[in-house]
């Protein structure tokens, strides 16, 4: 359902027509679905990686597609992180191809080993996207040694789900 | 660039896959990340810089391709958690007949190294006793450190 701009230039008299009318209820229905995609994990076992270079945790279902109709993305993650031994773990959203934090990332997370379920959460919002399908990819790097993403794999007391969404705003 | 595998055995843990790949390719490598989907096999990448060649490729899937591929065969698959049980891990493999010591590494369910050495092979055959008093999983993996890269792995659980 296409975003049509409201018109808001009303005058007395104005005579409101059936195009009008079917412009706003398409307006409404687009505000009620926004343009969105997510993904709950439930995988058969928890990610991990030494890459200290940022990669994609997993670019066939940690890869969100949004069909924008000209506004921002609000992007957010929450997942439950753990480490073999204590290091940096960097989080980074991908959107077609770019990183959004480039550097080290949006979030950096210090994790001990011996201290599971470290939970990081971020929200952010790529602006300056053209009315298209875009691709988001969730990514990660550590600074040494291996990071766990728990991915509701049945691990005993850590099974939790964490969860990344995409949507128009 | 990274290189896709498939991952030949379920005991591979990804500081495991992390030290093999190291080992064998640098700083040619940033790293390696393990994912499994429900009911599917897991999948190791390798992570490598874009100045990897062919042959750079085709040493990291050999690493994997020849991962716990030798014969382990333990006295025990579970100990008692305490200083006195041990299991007796055998290596009796062709590939290591002209060996004289092979490594092992010894790995806890967290992924920590555990322990690590190694160990004289004697007519062909190691042998390596395992005990410890802490309770938990333990991945031991024994590996050629000469010619064709070969490990064998075991997992051994420790009981309170």
């Amino acid at each position: 359902m296409p975003w049509n701009t409201p018109e808001t230039g009303w005058i007395d008299g104005a005579i409101v027509g059936t195009s009008d009318m079917n412009a706003i209820g398409e307006d409404l229905n687009y505000l009620k679905a926004m343009p969105f995609d997510n993904y709950l994990l439930q995988e058969g076992a928890d990610y991990s990686t030494s890459s200290t270079s940022f990669t994609d945790i997993d670019s066939s279902d940690l890869a969100l597609s949004v069909t924008t109709t000209g506004g921002d993305l609000e992007i957010s993650f929450y997942g439950s992180f753990n480490i073999n031994t204590s290091a940096f773990v960097y989080l980074d959203v991908d959107v077609d191809g770019t990183r959004v934090g480039l550097d080290d990332g949006l979030v950096i997370e210090n994790l001990s080993s011996g201290v599971a379920g470290r939970t990081v959460g971020f929200i952010v919002r790529k602006s300056g996207l053209s009315a298209a399908a875009h691709t988001i990819k969730l990514q990660w790097k550590v600074s040494a040694n291996t990071a766990t993403l728990y991915a509701g794999a049945g691990t005993s007391a850590k099974d939790v789900h964490g969860m990344f969404c995409a949507k128009e705003v | 660039m990274d290189l896709v595998i498939h991952e030949a055995s379920p005991l591979l843990i990804n500081p495991a896959a992390d030290a093999l790949v190291r080992a064998a390719l640098g700083p040619l490598t940033t790293g390696v990340s393990l994912k499994r989907k429900r009911g599917q096999p897991s999948v190791l990448t390798v992570h490598l810089l874009d100045s990897a060649t062919g042959q750079d490729v085709q040493k990291a899937q050999t690493l994997f391709a020849l991962y716990g591929v030798m014969t382990v065969t333990v006295s025990k698959a579970a100990i008692v958690a305490d200083d006195e049980d041990v299991a007796v891990l055998t290596c009796n493999d062709a590939r290591i007949n002209s060996d004289a010591k092979v490594d092992y590494r010894v790995w806890t369910g967290t992924g920590v190294l555990y322990a690590s050495g190694t160990v004289d092979v004697v007519a062909g055959s190691v042998a390596l006793e395992f005990g410890t008093p802490t309770p938990g999983k333990y991945l031991i993996e024994i590996a050629r450190r000469k010619g064709n890269f070969a490990t064998a792995a075991t997992v051994i659980e420790a009981v309170e």
